[in-house]
């Protein structure tokens, strides 16, 4: 026993840009894909070739007049009509029927479980509100049937997956990045900060940018290619005039996506033009089989989440953020919350500093972060960022002793 | 043998090269029960301590005729007001679950918060600044949370000084219900009453130690390092004024700070305070300064924190703030 009881609880945790699935206990999670559906409105379109897909499958929801497709199989293949829609904005649920199939899809497609045989616990951003909570309550209990069931924040869990009851978590995901201060397993919410600025945003940067430059980033279902000759290629594209603009873009942005994890990393020092205008280049293969050379984007998307206001640089991107000149960089995020935090646990929290999220893996991150804190933080406080190996781990180590201290009232 | 072989070292050589050949001397003196590569993934040396004493691991005795099976069985924890029942795998031994509460009921810790009556509340506790219900909620939240201040100061407004409050409300209650007061002299809570002036001063110099950057601080030390080589140059151009540096420091005016322009405070008191302090090294430098009309904000807050900490009287603090106060050092 490594401190824990196995209750076979299942975790789950929605967030604005993938949905994590698994058992309480194991290191990462079973399940991971996006959180967003495709959505083909059933009243307009008579769609034969989905119909015996539907009867079958337990993910599509014919409810209304909506037919959800979730997961990133379903989500992969091409469809006419198919819009691509999240129910998430601004990290909160707006459209509960597209939760259920995610859920859904999570539970029992993905884990192939029975919901009624499980204690599920929830994982929730810091700012849900109570509203929220009661109707995510209503869904597990009613729909679901489940026998227990906890809701708990995000930097608590992560807090608790590090080994400490007290830390700073930075949350950077895909569609916010938050800050909240943890102190003895409950957060500090007048400390909590949030930023619109998550890797969805950078994703967006680097698109544009690419863009501006004159590279079309061709969506995979746009083109197929033929092999002519042994090992040679040829391109050719493919036209579907019944695709929707999101469908196109959500595509494209799996692309841009793959492109900014594989060769973006924090610069070590605040970017600027000038010093950045003679980097090397890095070569990168499209799918069509275009190779294309990325130079100083490699280092300016990612500062953007210290420099919010380079994002105004970018071509296309100057209206994303409305009040690009009031949201602050990452460190001042970290000092501003920590200076809102009782006198006495900020040391703690300056040498308990915990990255967590999607985008906190980003190359050097950790080592930028740092740096820029150690010039800003108090000269007694020792500055220490933790950043866990795998970010999807990490709130699945969060060995909770039983869902059974399960409380009604969840802090 | 074939050691000696494979490490292609002549076997009659062996015995001159004990000393300078460590491979050789150590295949020698394998030991048993381990083979040699095993041996050699070590670095070829053996450990200095076992890793794991395996004598410490925990082994559930299990005798010879018992048999166990592993079970999915339902359990409940008194730790829980509900009587929610979950399953769980438990060793069954010779077809008997054992018994016993849940493993993780005795982590269920909690605070003990007094709890008053009514009639308690009217006789000993009404207090003009807090309602009965403010009173009510205080300590309500003060047993959710378990006593967690900060916790509690985050999720509901109160009014000021509401850990004092708490603390003397229960210091109250204490005396009241005990038979005499010499049952109960010996609590925590009436020997030590929380002191909200202490506790107050005590957060405020941690917060301007805390306030107080790396930028800063470099920009002090480059400040003082000049000044000390201008002391240096001073020196050696006028020595008898040397002596002279407390008897100045006494009557000379305090300077103005480089960094922002603040008249200078009438205040000479101060430097007598200040030439007190036992570091007479920087107490040489800082009069030195002060004659350049230069004061330095660290170590003004330097002798905040030492006022504040140590038992100087009041008279001393209060001049200190009032030093600050002027200067425009806000906190």
């Amino acid at each position: 026993m490594y401190g824990g009881d196995e209750v076979s609880a299942i975790v789950v945790d929605l967030g604005s840009h993938t949905c994590k699935a698994g058992y309480a206990g194991e290191d990462a999670p079973k399940a991971v894909f996006p959180s967003v559906v495709g959505s083909i409105d059933q009243m307009e379109v008579d769609d034969p070739d989905n119909s015996d897909k539907n009867s079958v499958s337990a993910d599509s929801k014919p409810k209304g007049k909506h037919k959800f497709y979730v997961g990133s199989q379903d989500l992969g293949f091409r469809r006419d009509h198919m819009e691509v829609l999240s129910p998430i904005k601004d990290g909160i649920v707006v459209d509960w029927d597209m939760v259920e199939s995610i859920w859904d899809h999570a539970l029992r497609k993905c884990l192939l479980i029975d919901p009624k045989e499980h204690p599920m616990l929830l994982a929730e951003s810091c700012s849900n509100t109570q509203h929220h909570r009661e109707k995510a309550a209503e869904i597990m209990f009613e729909k679901y049937q489940v026998p227990a069931l906890f809701l708990a924040k995000n930097a608590v869990l992560t807090s608790f997956a590090s080994g400490r009851a007290t830390s700073l978590v930075v949350d950077s995901g895909g569609g916010s990045t938050t800050v909240a201060p943890v102190h003895d397993g409950y957060v500090i919410q007048k400390a909590v900060s949030t930023s619109p600025i998550g890797g969805e945003l950078l994703t967006d940067c680097l698109l544009k940018s690419l863009e501006q430059k004159g590279i079309a980033i061709k969506p995979r279902y746009a083109f197929k290619r033929k092999e002519i000759r042994p090992g040679e290629f040829q391109t050719v594209d493919l036209d579907f005039p019944n695709t929707t603009e999101s469908y196109k873009l959500y595509s494209q942005r799996v692309i841009a996506s793959d492109i900014k994890e594989c060769v973006c990393r924090a610069p070590d020092t605040p970017y600027d033009e000038t010093s950045y205008s003679n980097i090397p280049m890095t070569p990168y293969e499209l799918p069509d089989g275009q190779t294309i050379e990325i130079g100083a984007d490699r280092f300016k998307i990612p500062d953007v989440l210290f420099n919010p206001s380079l994002v105004q640089t970018i071509p296309g991107m100057e209206s994303s953020l409305e009040t690009a000149s009031t949201i602050r960089g990452l460190p001042q995020m970290v000092i501003d919350s920590i200076n809102k935090c009782d006198v006495d646990i900020r040391r703690e929290l300056y040498s308990s500093i915990l990255l967590a999220g999607g985008t906190s893996s980003m190359q050097q991150l950790k080592e930028r972060l740092e740096k820029d804190l150690l010039e800003e933080s108090p000269q007694s406080a020792r500055v220490k960022v933790l950043a866990s190996g795998n970010a999807t781990e990490r709130r699945f180590r969060y060995e909770e002793h039983g869902a059974s201290y399960i409380q009604r009232k969840c802090p | 043998m074939d050691a000696k072989d494979i490490l292609g070292i002549p076997k009659n050589a062996l015995p001159s090269q004990e000393k300078k050949s460590k491979p050789p001397k150590e295949t020698q003196r394998k030991p048993d029960g381990i083979s040699r590569e095993v041996y050699a993934l070590t670095g070829g040396l053996a450990p200095l301590m076992p890793a794991i004493d395996v004598n410490h691991l925990k082994r559930k005795a299990q005798l010879e005729n018992e048999k166990i099976t592993w079970q999915w069985l339902p359990f409940t924890s008194s730790a829980r007001k509900d009587d929610l029942q979950l399953y769980h795998w438990v060793r069954v031994v010779n077809g008997v679950p054992p018994t016993g509460d849940y493993s993780f009921a005795k982590y269920n810790k909690s605070v003990d918060v007094i709890k008053y009556t009514d009639e308690e509340y009217e006789k000993y506790l009404s207090d003009p600044a807090w309602t009965k219900e403010e009173t009510d909620q205080l300590f309500d939240m003060c047993e959710q949370f378990d006593l967690r201040f900060i916790v509690i100061a985050d999720s509901v407004t109160l009014s000021d000084a509401y850990i004092e409050f708490y603390f003397s409300v229960s210091r109250t209650l204490l005396i009241a219900r005990a038979p005499s007061l010499g049952d109960v002299a010996g609590h925590p809570l009436v020997k030590d009453p929380y002191n909200e002036s202490q506790e107050k001063e005590r957060k405020r110099a941690l917060a301007l130690v805390l306030s107080h950057t790396k930028h800063q601080e470099r920009r002090d030390v480059e400040v003082l390092a000049q000044a000390k080589r201008i002391t240096e140059a001073r020196k050696t151009i006028k020595a008898p004024k040397a002596s002279e540096l407390p008897v100045i420091s006494d009557i000379g005016p305090l300077g103005i700070d480089t960094a922002d322009n603040v008249s200078p405070p009438t205040n000479s008191q101060l430097p007598s305070s200040s030439v007190t302090n036992p570091v007479s090294e920087t107490a040489s430098v800082v009069a030195s300064l002060r004659m350049m009309r230069v004061y330095l904000r660290s170590y003004a807050l330097e002798q905040l924190v030492q006022a504040a900490s140590s038992s100087a009287g009041l008279r001393t603090i209060k001049r200190v703030e009032q030093t600050l106060h002027d200067l425009g050092v806000c906190f």
